[in-house]
């Protein structure tokens, strides 16, 4: 059971390539992202170890039941109307880049809003079910998806083509102080375990996480591989001309004697899998959190699919009104607002696992 | 029951009605296998874009044409491209444009202008190989050999390496030279394909600094610069003996090279070649003791050879092996600075180079 | 209390509650015996002669124990252990005084069995069921020899009163999922009921549900692999397949030949299996999808001759594709109910036919009568046979998800039958879990 929160961690940083990351961190790549890298690995495993750590105070409950028997209920409710709209944003920011990859690489034909809609009946159906469920048909896709990802890595690392000294001409750029945005953008990486706060509910008391100390090691992996696996094909100048970074990357490599040729189909299609992931995961806790919000509404039967349905009529008119150039800005904030949320999360859930220590 | 399957029935009518849209079957497309692009000077018109189409044939049908070479003259690529979907009956789909081939005339144009129309396009392959045609790009793209199966194929197979291995043949992926044509300490070098009526030769290589073509390479200094750079593993060098020649045939390079400024003496790259194959042709009769002897004497020529071609393309301020890319890797300050010591050092660098052959033996007889 | 009393007590501890088991008091001139065996292993003719009417013909207890003794298999019980284990085999245990005697009177019913039709294997047990509810609960009982299994006899179906017995092994069964079923049975309101295809469908009372959740089977060594696992296993007079609850996907993908053949084959039959599942509903979906919507997916020489041979064919790809699968449905469904005089013009007719005529007269392409074959191959590739029915039905879905959106269409419809099949429950189990261990 307890693997289910490692899968939770692996998911988030699989997915990171859709949410602007690899796009934020070379936009900078001259400019201090290597030593934001660097930097996020002990951040982000220090606010990991603090938020198990506060959790493990509330055995198998989850947020809305921890604010209701810690904190009075005109705080409780605006925190999380808070967090119900970063969650949200979360889901909605990932189906709408990877609608425009979609559109971009593989269906040019059909209308942006479609592939979108399809996307989000999928999300809807299945972030609406029980929370062992999601949890079931997340691990599915990722064994599913993980093992070929990981290959598509290795093969590129071993490409012929691949230049170790663009790698390196990067790396040397090490003594400029990294930007918040690229700060940002590298701890996204390790923000899988926010999660837990709705999928507590199937734990038991989680006071010993034997393997978390193998978080940070594949995190800064996964990091350093999509920061720099483009570098190393498309070079240090010319990466920064691209829009989709890694499906050009996967462009640019090839299966001699597969047999599907260009690895960027697989690539995309591996990654539709683990968009849905995400944004199911992300919509079921936003979907768990906003029955916790109106707990006397809940109680309907179709309060699930029209709070579903507002989240993706929310999504469409996001899309609505983006282009490029407004969803990159979008991403950029959207980053930096996560990581100060997250770390409010994390500080308020100590702050309450320490009074209901101090108080039993 | 009808009331539980209504908002699905809606659903799949809203879909069947809005989308189905890019259903195009395939024998509803041309395949366009080749690209070819010439720069003329007729008026406003400044590209002539050539395109060769597959026809799929099933095995039913004999003797019927395997491809369609057409040609278009316009302002811009895509304008030329949009007149020859005017022009043909199917729909033009470029997901396996596998060649793509520039005229010997548009090279000395900036390339920026030429390769954007191919890397903003989704849906032509970064995989393609890219060539200069000689006399031209459409001479190149008419050509058929007898011995393709499948239209375009023959090139595919050259450049590729499944089909023959030759040194000749210098193999540019399209992201890679757009790689190049960007990147600051590294140039860009293509393969010429001189079309004649015969077939093709793939011998000779230009190479380009970041705005159009500089130096042509002979035949011998495209097989030096392809075992210098490394990407082949199967080629055959010749050194003199006294009067007569010698010739190897080379089954693996290893190629690595640092460049190293020591402060207060002249900077110098290393270059560290190793060679492994066995003696292919002679003109004096060879005995497996004097193996050493030959190691020697190709290593002697090898070495002058290198040393001779890069130091010509130091002097035309090139550089496609990609020292000046290892400079950047090696220090610490900003990109600005880099470069621009670097461009005060190429001009001085001086070229130690370590080349170890090894034979194994001298064939398959003494 | 006696030491016999107390075996006694403690036999009837072991062994009840349990509807096959028999006490029966025999009472005769001032004297009174116990016989106590289980119903479905012991021939009931044979101790009316051999027990029951010797009692009655004889005068003291010694002379009804000299009797016995001299038959073969018959003595006296040594302890309460070796007494159950006989018990189980088909003895029966006649309490005189202060001792037990123990008479062998096993019958064991393998006459009448027949051999597995529906789903063989090569190594192992090759019978199957009977239609007689009486026959397979004696097999099941001589085969698992535990006195925790348990049987409850039930009637089921108005006008039919079909016998139903639920059998499950008391120590290892899920408590709660077996009052479950009896609740869920006792509410079964029908007229007739003849198959556990009809129990099936009562129990899940939702009439869209595609996906058995139950197994069927007619092989006794799957049952009792089940049994051993802690199943309940439901039987019914008159049809040889019995109801295996509660089951989830992976069960339904596991042959007996697993555990018959060695490891390593065992692995590649299990790998074999997923891949013919997964090849038999996607394949004619990105058939559709990859040569309608993007065929740059594939090698240059794949899409030319797809295109070669689909030169001849006036309409769409997805029009073919259901066109043929349809045809291959209704071969199957013909090749069930013909007669066995006609059966291999059925061959001819679907082989000859549907394959090579359809493709020279331009009708089909070549190609879709290889993806055709292939996912009807793929498709039997699955032990179980309602599971089977299931994935026939999965792949038109996908193939019209596949007609409208191309790949994307079929990814998001492979996600969803994921998150559909992660969302049952069979009795509280998940459904779609792997790497679970029970």
């Amino acid at each position: 059971m307890i693997r289910y929160f490692y899968y939770l961690i692996l998911l988030n940083m699989l997915a990171n390539i859709v949410l602007f990351v690899p796009g934020i961190l070379i936009a900078r790549r001259f400019e201090g992202s290597i030593l934001s890298v660097a930097l996020s690995v002990p951040i982000g495993y220090v606010l990991t170890r603090i938020f198990m750590r506060a959790l493990a105070a509330f055995p198998g409950q989850g947020f809305p039941e921890i604010l209701r028997s810690t904190v009075p209920s005109w705080f409780g409710k605006p925190v999380l109307l808070l967090f119900i709209f970063m969650w949200i944003s979360a889901g909605s920011l990932t189906l709408v880049t990877f609608t425009d990859t979609i559109t971009t690489f593989i269906n040019p034909d059909i209308p942006n809003w479609l592939t979108l809609a399809s996307l989000l009946c999928i999300v809807a159906l299945i972030a609406r079910l029980s929370s062992d469920s999601v949890l079931y048909t997340m691990e599915i896709l990722l064994v599913l998806s993980a093992p070929m990802i990981l290959w598509i890595l290795y093969k590129s690392m071993l490409n012929p083509s691949f230049r170790y000294d663009a790698v390196f001409e990067i790396v040397s750029h090490y003594r400029h102080w990294p930007t918040l945005d690229t700060l940002a953008a590298a701890t996204y990486i390790f923000t899988g375990y926010v999660n837990m706060i709705i999928f507590n509910r199937l734990f038991g008391p989680l006071t010993k996480l034997r393997f978390l100390w193998t978080t940070p090691i594949v995190g800064c992996g996964v990091l350093l591989t999509s920061f720099l696996i483009p570098i190393g094909m498309q070079g240090t100048i010319g990466v920064g001309d691209f829009v989709f970074i890694w499906s050009s990357t996967t462009d640019s490599m090839r299966i001699e004697f597969g047999i599907v040729e260009r690895v960027m189909f697989i690539f995309i299609l591996l990654y539709s899998c683990i968009s849905v992931a995400g944004t199911f995961i992300h919509w079921h806790v936003a979907l768990e959190m906003s029955k916790g919000l109106l707990p006397r509404l809940s109680d309907n039967r179709y309060f699930s699919w029209i709070t579903v349905g507002l989240f993706c009529a929310l999504t469409m008119v996001f899309n609505w009104n983006m282009n490029q150039n407004t969803l990159e800005a979008a991403g950029r904030w959207w980053l930096e607002l996560r990581l100060i949320s997250e770390v409010a999360l994390v500080a308020l859930l100590y702050a309450l696992a320490r009074r209901k220590q101090r108080l039993c | 029951m009808l009331r539980r399957f209504l908002p699905l029935l809606l659903a799949l009518l809203l879909a069947v009605a809005s989308s189905g849209c890019g259903f195009k079957d395939i024998d509803r497309r041309f395949f366009v296998v080749g690209i070819g692009i010439d720069g003329i000077d007729q008026g406003k018109k400044r590209f002539r874009i050539t395109l060769r189409l597959a026809i799929p044939s099933s095995h039913n049908e004999n003797g019927a044409k395997k491809s369609q070479v057409i040609t278009q003259d316009a302002e811009s690529v895509t304008e030329a491209v949009r007149l020859i979907k005017s022009r043909v009956n199917k729909e033009l789909d470029f997901g396996y444009a596998k060649v793509i081939v520039l005229g010997k005339n548009i090279i000395q144009r900036d390339l920026r202008d030429t390769l954007d129309w191919m890397i903003r396009r989704r849906d032509i392959q970064m995989i393609a190989w890219m060539a200069v045609g000689d006399p031209s790009a459409e001479a190149v793209l008419k050509l058929k050999t007898s011995s393709e199966r499948l239209a375009g194929n023959a090139l595919m197979l050259s450049f590729g390496r499944t089909g023959v291995e030759s040194g000749y043949i210098v193999s540019q992926y399209l992201f890679d030279f757009y790689r190049k044509t960007r990147e600051l300490g590294l140039d860009p070098v293509l393969p010429i394909v001189q079309a004649t009526k015969s077939g093709y030769a793939i011998n000779t290589a230009v190479v380009f600094n970041k705005h159009s073509a500089q130096m042509y390479l002979t035949r011998d200094e495209t097989r030096i610069f392809n075992v210098t750079y490394g990407s082949i593993s199967k080629v055959e060098v010749e050194a003199p003996m006294g009067d007569e020649h010698l010739y190897a045939s080379i089954d693996k390079v290893n190629m690595s090279f640092k460049v190293r400024t020591p402060p207060g003496k002249r900077p110098y790259a290393q270059l560290k070649l190793y060679t492994d194959g066995l003696l292919e042709e002679s003109s004096v009769v060879t005995t497996p003791q004097q193996l050493s002897e030959y190691e020697e004497i190709i290593r002697k020529t090898g070495e002058t050879r290198i040393t001779q071609l890069l130091q010509k393309f130091q002097q035309a301020n090139l550089d496609p092996i990609g020292f000046g890319l290892d400079y950047r890797a090696r220090h610490f300050q900003s990109l600005d600075e880099e470069w621009r010591n670097w461009q005060q050092i190429y001009p001085q660098l001086e070229f130690r180079i370590d080349y170890t052959v090894k034979l194994k033996n001298t064939g398959v007889v003494r | 209390m006696d030491w016999t009393e107390q075996s006694r007590e403690w036999l009837l501890d072991k062994l009840a509650p349990t509807e096959d088991l028999e006490v029966r008091t025999l009472r005769h001139n001032g004297s009174q015996v116990e016989l106590l065996f289980i119903r479905s292993i012991c021939d009931t003719a044979l101790i009316r002669k051999q027990l029951v009417e010797p009692y009655f013909q004889m005068n003291t207890d010694q002379e009804y124990e000299t009797y016995l003794l001299a038959f073969p298999g018959a003595y006296i019980a040594r302890n309460n252990v070796d007494t159950l284990n006989k018990m189980t085999s088909g003895f029966a245990v006649i309490t005189l005084g202060d001792h037990m005697l123990l008479f062998n009177v096993v019958q064991v019913k393998a006459a009448a069995l027949s051999e597995a039709t529906v789903e063989s294997t090569l190594l192992g047990p090759q019978t199957a069921f009977s239609e007689h509810i009486d026959t397979n609960l004696n097999i099941v009982r001589l085969r698992y020899r535990q006195s925790s299994l348990k049987t409850e006899n039930l009637e089921i179906g108005r006008l039919t009163q079909t016998r139903v017995s639920l059998v499950y092994d008391d120590k290892l069964v899920d408590q709660g999922a077996l009052t479950h079923i009896r609740q869920c049975l006792q509410q079964i309101e029908t007229d007739a009921l003849q198959s556990t295809g009809e129990i099936h469908r009562l129990l899940t009372k939702k009439s869209y549900v595609l996906f058995p959740v139950y197994l069927s089977t007619e092989r006794p060594d799957r049952t009792i692999t089940n049994l051993a696992q802690g199943k309940i296993v439901l039987m019914i007079e008159g049809t040889p397949f019995v109801l295996l609850l509660p089951a989830v996907f992976f069960d339904f993908y596991s042959a007996m030949d697993d555990t018959y053949q060695l490891p390593a084959v065992s692995y590649f039959l299990k790998i074999l299996r997923y891949v013919a599942l997964l090849t038999s509903i996607l394949l004619p979906g990105a058939y559709v999808a990859l040569t309608a919507y993007n065929p740059e997916i594939f090698r240059v020489q794949l899409a030319m001759s797809i295109a070669g041979s689909r030169a001849s064919v006036p309409y769409p790809a997805y029009v073919e594709v259901i066109f043929m699968l349809v045809m291959m449905e209704l071969l199957l469904e013909a090749s069930i109910r013909l007669p066995k005089s006609v059966g291999s013009t059925a061959t001819t007719v679907g082989g000859l036919i549907l394959g090579q005529a359809a493709t020279q007269a331009g009708l089909i392409s070549t190609i879709m009568i290889i993806i055709v074959s292939t996912v009807a191959i793929c498709n039997f590739v699955v032990p179980i046979n309602t599971m089977s029915f299931a994935m026939r039905i999965v792949k038109y879905p996908l193939v019209l998800l596949a007609s409208l959106f191309g790949i994307l269409g079929l990814v998001i419809g492979f996600v969803g039958l994921l998150g559909y099949l992660s969302s049952l429950r069979s009795f509280g189990k998940p459904y779609l879990r792997i790497f679970w261990k029970r």
